[in-house]
């Protein structure tokens, strides 16, 4: 199959097939009960691990039980989810309702290719101030709602209780706190800290002098201002002038969680992943968690969410907008919540014993008030390997921040002007 | 057949068997255009087309989901000599095709030379040497991320011969494309090998006796004979080296997605970019993909001119 999907994405023969794959249902026009509408959905996601993708089967077979009028088939797409998505939509072949990652978004509802929930929102009485609110703008354009969250992660600091114990340290309170302790739990291969040359860890340092990505209206680059050099020359002082800090690889390791887990860094500035991480491989380091201290314009953080949402194309939106209303739901997030994954998208599971008992799972929850979604429009994967470059000019190539952050910004103003 | 055997009789003796064989060609004929007619209708779709379409586009200010695609004329073209990222690529993709088709070819050409000599075991060198060909690319490739992790298997055996290193080799601008050069050079060299064994057989045998009388030694006959003789093989390898080499992508998917710092951004790469990971460069991508297929075509037909003369001996 594969030759002809490369063929589909460059649409030759998308008009042939146009609709011929499309979805099948009875559709359920004027229906008002929920227990009356009836259809058929294709459901898209991408396949995690083992245990989410038998968790997602369990929760659309729960989705049936409670609605047996709908059908729903899972179709899980292992890797390069928005490629085969984008591919499909291309050809009209794309799911009724799909996983919506901001990539997704990004291409996809200034396409009009997603289903604008509110009207149905509203119809089926969806709440939308029962979801974290954070997580509900990465899902709007022009005052639409193209998604509903499905789950999210944030980053948070971790440190390494007994190396902290062992130097008598208390956790890091401030970034003052965080460089001098790094300094001093450096010795011999052992690191302080680890940062990589990665935007998705240094946007959040960005946010917290107050810098941005792009521009308000998302047409030009705006991180290489002065908020932007103090921000990357801060990054990368660990490495460069404290010698606290050091890429993953150069500590033999493949992420930072990695060289957490094998104790060739004290501190690392990661996500919830973390946490079943070193369960199941490094299940002897004690750790502990902060939020990320307050940077000289504010508290921030980076927030990496999915949504469910539903193909603009659909011939069933409303068994669409109700499976994306049941994934998105308090029973669903519950499970979510408890199966240690991601963290749930609804206000109403604050008081749940796994956030408020868990110190380290009620950092992250709180984070994601502060925190700022990693979603910059249409061209971000340019954009953010740009910054990606700027970072790696910097750490290994021995560039100053203006200099590598003007070049990035270069580029990123390039693909922002669709070059 | 059994068809057209009535109207036989009909025919006068001496033109008999003509018509009845063209009769029959023309049956065979349309029996023949009807087999291959899925392949055809197929390759009509799938390359004539694509590659028409692929064309058109180029022309075309592209986006898959997008209902208005503006022409743009040569814009496509005329901006990639400013693109930095096409000249990037394009630059790793020429330094990647000269170093793998040189070294592949060699190293191929070496490999059958040794096996055409009567060594011992000779069955087993030659298949445990084309067991890197059997295995997919991107399987050779994750097995190569294990091989160049900072403390992999190449780190490894260098440590056991005194070198200590973590060099993240894939991490490194320096090493990455190096890396996947060798990697390549490795899976390909054994597939051409066989290309060359198959060549060498054809040699005569007397040509080397002759010039042993004359008193010719191992690298004389290796020069003057084999390598000569071997000309429209080695034009065959080096065309199909370069056709390789200009399209390399997987090793680049697996291992690095063109980094770091896009020391092995690769045209291929770069149109896969262009086509998926972005927003409204379709257009731009097919453009690449044109110019790349152009570029290859003018590098086969060149290397033909250079390699592929009649040698007479």
């Amino acid at each position: 199959m594969r030759p002809i999907r490369l063929s589909l994405a460059l649409g030759v023969v998308g008009s042939l097939v146009l609709a011929a794959c499309g979805s099948t249902g009875t559709g359920t026009g004027g229906a008002t009960n929920e227990s009356d509408v009836t259809g058929t959905l294709r459901a898209a996601n991408w396949g995690g691990n083992p245990t989410e993708e038998s968790l997602v089967k369990k929760y659309e077979a729960d989705f049936h039980a409670k609605y047996p009028k709908i059908t729903v088939t899972q179709e899980e797409i292992p890797t390069n989810f928005e490629d085969k998505i984008k591919t499909e939509m291309s050809a009209n072949s794309e799911p009724d309702a799909m996983y919506v990652s901001t990539k997704l978004m990004n291409f996809a509802a200034p396409a009009g290719r997603l289903l604008d929930l509110g009207p149905l929102m509203d119809k089926w009485s969806v709440n939308k101030d029962d979801y974290v609110s954070t997580l509900m703008t990465p899902w709007q354009l022009d005052g639409k709602q193209y998604a509903l969250p499905k789950d999210f992660g944030d980053l948070v600091l971790f440190y390494n209780k007994s190396m902290f114990s062992a130097a008598g340290l208390q956790p890091p309170a401030s970034w003052d706190d965080v460089k001098t302790d790094a300094k001093k739990l450096t010795s011999g291969g052992v690191k302080g800290i680890s940062l990589p040359a990665d935007s998705a860890r240094f946007d959040a340092f960005l946010f917290a002098y107050g810098g941005n990505v792009l521009s308000s209206d998302g047409k030009k680059s705006a991180f290489n201002d002065q908020k932007g050099q103090d921000a990357l020359a801060f990054y990368s002082s660990f490495q460069l002038q404290d010698h606290s800090s050091d890429l993953p690889d150069k500590l033999g390791a493949t992420w930072p969680g990695d060289a957490f887990g094998k104790q060739k860094a004290a501190m690392v500035i990661e996500g919830g992943w973390l946490i079943p991480y070193m369960h199941d491989t490094y299940p002897a380091v004690q750790y502990g968690s902060v939020e990320l201290p307050k940077g000289p314009a504010k508290q921030s953080s980076l927030l990496f969410t999915n949504g469910w949402g539903c193909s603009a194309k659909t011939k069933n939106p409303d068994a669409c907008m109700l499976f994306v209303k049941y994934m998105t739901g308090k029973v669903v997030q519950q499970q979510v919540l408890q199966s240690g994954f991601a963290l749930p998208s609804r206000k109403d599971l604050a008081s749940d014993p796994a956030i408020s008992s868990n110190p380290d799972v009620k950092n992250l929850w709180d984070s994601a008030t502060f925190a700022k979604a990693w979603t910059f429009g249409p061209h971000e994967d340019k954009v953010d390997k740009a910054l990606d470059n700027a970072l790696q000019g910097v750490l290994l190539g021995g560039l100053s921040p203006k200099a590598a952050l003007d070049k990035a910004a270069t580029e990123a103003d390039a693909a922002l002007q669709g070059e | 057949m059994a068809t057209l055997a009535p109207q036989a009789p009909a025919i006068t003796a001496a033109a008999k068997p003509r018509p009845q064989r063209s009769g029959m060609a023309a049956a065979q004929r349309r029996a023949g255009l009807l087999f291959v007619a899925p392949y055809v209708v197929f390759f009509l779709i799938m390359q004539v087309a694509a590659f028409g379409f692929a064309i058109w586009v180029s022309f075309h200010h592209y986006d898959l989901l997008s209902l208005s695609n503006p022409f743009v004329g040569l814009r496509n073209y005329v901006r990639l000599p400013g693109n930095h990222d096409f000249v990037k690529a394009f630059g790793n993709t020429a330094e990647y095709a000269v170093v793998v088709v040189i070294l592949q070819t060699v190293f191929a050409l070496l490999l059958a030379v040794l096996l055409d000599t009567k060594i011992k075991a000779r069955n087993f060198f030659r298949s445990t040497w084309y067991t890197p060909s059997i295995a997919s690319s991107v399987v050779i490739s994750m097995i190569f991320l294990y091989v160049y992790h900072p403390t992999g298997l190449l780190n490894s055996i260098l440590g056991l011969v005194g070198i200590h290193t973590t060099t993240a080799y894939l991490e490194t601008t320096t090493w990455a494309l190096p890396a996947i050069m060798f990697l390549n050079i490795w899976t390909t060299a054994p597939t051409f090998m066989l290309m060359f064994l198959a060549g060498l057989q054809d040699i005569p045998r007397e040509i080397y006796e002759a010039s042993e009388v004359d008193g010719a030694g191992a690298v004389r006959k290796l020069f003057s004979i084999t390598i000569p003789l071997l000309r429209p093989i080695i034009f065959l390898v080096v065309s199909l080296g370069i056709i390789g080499a200009f399209q390399v992508f997987d090793q680049v998917f697996i291992m690095t997605s063109g980094g770091p710092l896009k020391a092995t951004l690769t045209v291929a790469y770069l149109i896969y970019e262009n086509l998926f990971k972005d927003t409204g460069t379709v257009g731009v991508a097919c453009a690449e993909a044109v110019t790349l297929g152009l570029i290859i075509f003018g590098l086969t037909l060149l290397s033909r001119r250079v390699i592929d003369t009649k040698i007479e001996y």
